[in-house]
């Protein structure tokens, strides 16, 4: 039967392994669970961009043509087609060439949007010739787009903004999350089932062997009959250490015998 | 082998199994829970693209243009396929079944385009699954509704969903490793007095008398039995030494007469003596309270800026700056202001150290760094920022800089590169935990609450700051940086061939495959921004495990030209691996070679420099050439990334891979045959020489 002072000593040592399994388990957790909300966010960020350069297409088609935003008949029928079309998508609007809003279809009626983005895209050129700028961010639980349409000259002429609800993305967070920290529970348990039980049976034999070493040391206090003269942990050389002790005592043995004999 | 290490393998191997069924226990979770949601998300995007699509094409039929006399519709869904990374093909197929149009990802293999076009080529297209794709079909009919004009057909990779899962796994072993180095530096400090740290003392302790290195104490404090063995081990020692004073008083007091015949006995006494250094002051074991504080200190203020890393670029260009400014110039300047107060710190610290104490020091600039934090994160203009950001420069380089110097001082008992590679550990562990913690942080709880954890971060590290043992000017010499201890520095031919051949374009070569070419390579192969950050961990992750090990490798060897030579050549190996091998794989050995040659130099490189001072006698001292040499090292860091644009516009990423390497193969030789005819062992008995004064 293993006394207590034993069991606490073999506590102290299996406790750290396990605080850092823990908290390998929470961090995995939660970096896998981080990895799957940005698979899905990069779909719904896809989606979006889609729908935003749908709408950016129509108005471009129009300022090509020299037809302004405020003329276009077809922006605003493809909007509602757009907005009707996909129940995640809470918001789509137009801003002008000036930044200010022209058209907005919204079901989300907290939409805003920072001017300074605006401002911010409209002064951009895109680094190829055609090409438009965009910028993709999350805020408040939506996924949000900010496209450019540019006139027949290269210039900015209007701002598509597209709102995409986030809610599926939190879900695939939470959802994951969830699984996994009653997976990483059960691995943990299993975990400290394991290591305290290799601890045990170990420490066991560790402590019989550094019995062992005590009687060899001539400490009559610790000596045990069942004694392990095999030492369990190789990686610490007992033994080896304990034989250069006892060559170096009897090396300085045979120079004390040596003077010895010279003072007789 | 014994049995009893096969015993211990045996364990050892059981642990490693159990972490990685739990680890691929995890994937397959995450798998489980995440696959219907990415498939909904996918047929969700399948349906808008193709609705999209259907409404392109019927406009045109309603207007009685046929599809197969469509102009551009090859463009039209090029242009889809470009925006959709998540499709594999697209195809067009007549009312007559003819295949008007195709249009496929280039990284499809033959098996995958033979199957993607036997599909295609299907007669029957209900329900049109494969184990390779899941297609949706979209019927083209027309206003007038009835026959079919044409069906459109987008191809998803059917194991997009194992694709992702795949990423998970590299992730979940990142996550492993980020972890179990997290809870390492954490629990360091903290469990120093933890019967697990005990136990590591006593293997040390043992591994020091196996050795015949009999100038150690372990002293033990514990009642278990190891504590009771090893205080007896103790006593023996303590006997063993006083034996040998005791013979050495009674040979050197021996009568006249015995003189001669002592003569022998005395150098048999004085071999024992030296075999098992039994003439030496005992060290105690495992005494690393001073260095782990600091290591905890640098470890802390480290982390509060790596946490900042992956989000501030965008934070700072979303604040209100001058709207004349670019959002890359408005990301740039709080970036580059930091950058250069950091730099300017190097030269003054261990002057400040000196003035007004280590401890003094350590609190005021972890202060500065953890305030100048907290006050990022509540500052809402971009003007606050960048002084903010100048302001925590300083602290951080201060903080780094009086480490460094406190760690000098330590290593002159404990070993210089030991010491110094406790502190290099301390930052490069903050270098991999900290951006992945910041990610989730700034992803989850928003980038004013990684700020806040930042600044945390780094107050929390003037506790230990304020545990450091206080040294104050009066305790050493005092020499204070000056243009003359400078001039004296850069005087000093081997020093400075030293920097100019070794350190200088070891950093420029750092930062600029770092930061540019491995980026940039990894970008032009296809591969996302996430691989080149795994990749780049590779390069931390080889420099941590390393560099105690090589540290530890050159105080017991007492030697640091060989480590500069071979950290040097595997540098320049891993940048000719780079241009060797024109894939993934290259740029897996560039990464790891180069924090691997690193590892290997960096501490040794580094002692050298304040030995070759130190022996030099010259006015500036190993601190202050330690503050200039950092200077020197952080401009050369700054040059890196500039002298890659130049060389990829000139040569190309290959061509500029291979030039690194030459500079450093180059590099390499000159520093080898500057430091030929240098006698380490003389400096290091000049060492132990001040030591013993």
């Amino acid at each position: 039967m293993a006394s207590s002072s034993f069991l606490r000593r073999v506590t102290q040592l299996a406790v750290l392994p396990l605080i850092g399994f823990a908290v390998t388990l929470l961090f995995a957790s939660l970096m896998v669970s981080l990895r799957l909300e940005k698979a899905v966010a990069d779909l719904v960020e896809a989606r979006a961009t889609f729908i935003a350069s749908q709408m950016s297409n129509v108005v471009e088609a129009g300022l090509r043509f020299g037809i302004p935003i405020a003329n276009q008949s077809e922006a605003p029928r493809k909007m509602d087609a757009l907005i009707g079309s996909d129940t995640e998508l809470l918001t789509i609007a137009l801003f002008d060439d000036t930044g200010k809003p022209f058209l907005v279809k919204s079901s989300n009626k907290t939409a805003n949007l920072d001017d300074r983005e605006i401002h911010r895209l409209l002064s951009k050129r895109p680094s190829k010739l055609g090409g438009r700028v965009t910028r993709a961010w999350r805020v408040d639980g939506e996924i949000r787009i900010l496209m450019q349409a540019r006139d027949a000259t290269g210039s900015t002429g209007a701002l598509v903004w597209a709102a995409y609800s986030a809610k599926t993305v939190q879900l695939a967070f939470s959802a994951t999350l969830s699984e996994l920290f009653k997976v990483s529970a059960l691995i943990f348990l299993g975990a400290a089932i394991l290591i305290f039980s290799l601890t045990y049976g170990m420490w066991q034999k560790w402590e019989k062997h550094v019995a062992g070493s005590l009687t060899r040391l001539g400490d009559d206090a610790a000596a045990d009959p069942g004694a392990n003269q095999v030492n369990p942990l190789p990686m610490v050389p007992l033994t080896e250490a304990l034989a250069q002790l006892a060559n170096a005592d009897q090396a300085l043995g045979e120079v004390r015998l040596k003077i010895g004999d010279l003072s007789i | 082998m014994t049995s009893a290490k096969l015993r211990l393998w045996s364990v050892v191997s059981l642990l490693a199994v159990f972490v990685i069924a739990a680890l691929v226990l995890l994937a397959a979770a995450a798998r489980n829970t995440g696959a219907h949601l990415v498939i909904n998300a996918l047929e969700r995007n399948s349906e808008t693209i193709g609705t999209a699509l259907r409404i392109q094409f019927e406009r045109a039929i309603n207007i009685g243009i046929a599809l197969d006399q469509l102009v551009g519709v090859d463009s039209v869904l090029e242009d889809e396929l470009a925006l959709h990374h998540e499709v594999s093909f697209f195809a067009l197929i007549a009312g007559d079944q003819r295949l008007l149009s195709y249009v496929g990802r280039n990284q499809l293999n033959p098996k995958e385009l033979q199957e993607a076009k036997r599909l295609i080529l299907t007669p029957n297209r209900n329900n049109l699954q494969s184990e390779t794709f899941h297609i949706r079909t979209v019927e083209l009919s027309g206003e007038s509704g009835g026959i079919s004009k044409g069906t459109l057909l987008i191809g998803f990779p059917a194991r997009y969903i194992d694709k992702q899962v795949n990423v998970v796994v590299i992730d979940l072993v990142v996550a492993a490793l980020i972890a179990f180095i997290l809870v390492t530096e954490l629990l360091r400090y903290a469990t120093r007095h933890s019967a697990l740290h005990e136990f590591s003392r006593f293997r040390e302790f043992t591994q020091h008398i196996k050795s015949r290195n009999f100038g150690v104490q372990g002293r033990f404090l514990a009642v278990d039995p190891t504590s009771v063995l090893s205080k007896r081990m103790d006593e023996q020692l303590h006997t063993l030494r006083g034996n040998y004073q005791e013979l050495l008083a009674r040979i050197e007091h021996a009568p006249l007469h015995m003189k001669r015949s002592m003569l022998d006995i005395g150098t048999q006494l004085q071999k024992i003596a030296d075999r098992y250094k039994l003439n030496s002051a005992p060290q105690e074991i495992g005494n690393l309270g001073e260095t782990s504080r600091l290591r905890m200190v640098v470890f802390l203020v480290a982390l509060s800026d790596e946490i900042c890393r992956p989000f501030f670029a965008v934070y700072a260009s979303s604040l209100d700056g001058p709207i004349a400014l670019s959002s890359e110039v408005l990301a740039g300047i709080p970036l580059t202001s930091f950058l250069f107060t950091w730099a300017l710190s190097q030269p003054f610290g261990a002057t400040l150290l000196r003035r007004f104490g280590t401890r003094s020091c350590l609190v005021s600039a972890a202060t500065v760094t953890g305030l100048g934090m907290l006050a990022t994160a509540i500052t809402d203009t971009w003007l606050g920022l960048v002084v903010l950001r100048a302001l925590t420069g300083f602290g951080f380089g201060c903080v780094l800089i009086f480490s460094q110097a406190i760690m000098l001082r330590i290593g002159r008992v404990t070993g210089r590169a030991r010491a110094m590679a406790e502190f290099v550990a301390g930052v490069v562990a903050a270098g991999i935990c900290g951006p992945a913690i910041g990610g989730l942080l700034a992803v989850k709880f928003g980038t004013t609450f990684a700020f806040v954890v930042s600044g945390c971060c780094a107050l929390i590290a003037i506790v230990f700051a304020m545990g450091t043992k206080d040294t104050r000017a009066a305790e050493i010499t005092a020499k204070s940086f000056s243009a003359k201890a400078v001039v004296e520095t850069m005087r000093h031919p081997r020093l400075l061939l030293l920097m100019i051949f070794s350190a200088i374009p070891g950093k420029i070569a750092s930062t600029a495959v770092l930061l540019m070419l491995v980026p940039l390579a990894t970008a032009e192969m296809g591969e996302s921004p996430s691989v080149a950050g795994r990749l780049l961990l590779l390069f931390f992750l080889g420099f941590f495990l390393v560099a105690g090990f090589a540290a530890k490798l050159s105080d017991h060897l007492n030697l640091r030209k060989p480590f500069i030579a071979a950290g040097g050549l595997l540098s320049a190996l891993a940048c000719l691996c780079g241009y060797a091998f024109d894939n993934i794989w290259g740029l897996f050995l560039t990464c790891s070679l180069l924090g691997l040659g690193q590892a290997w130099l960096s501490s040794p490189q580094i002692i050298l420099v304040t030995q070759i001072m130190d022996a030099s006698g010259t006015a500036a001292d190993s601190e202050l050439v330690l503050g200039f040499y950092r200077l020197v090292e952080r401009f050369g860091g700054a040059l890196g990334p500039v002298l890659a644009a130049v060389l990829i516009k000139q040569i190309g990423l290959g061509g500029a891979m291979l030039a690194f390497g030459l500079i450093l193969a180059i590099g390499c030789l000159v520093t080898m045959l500057t430091l030929w005819s240098y006698k380490e062992n003389a400096t290091a008995y000049l060492e132990t020489g001040a030591q013993a004064a």
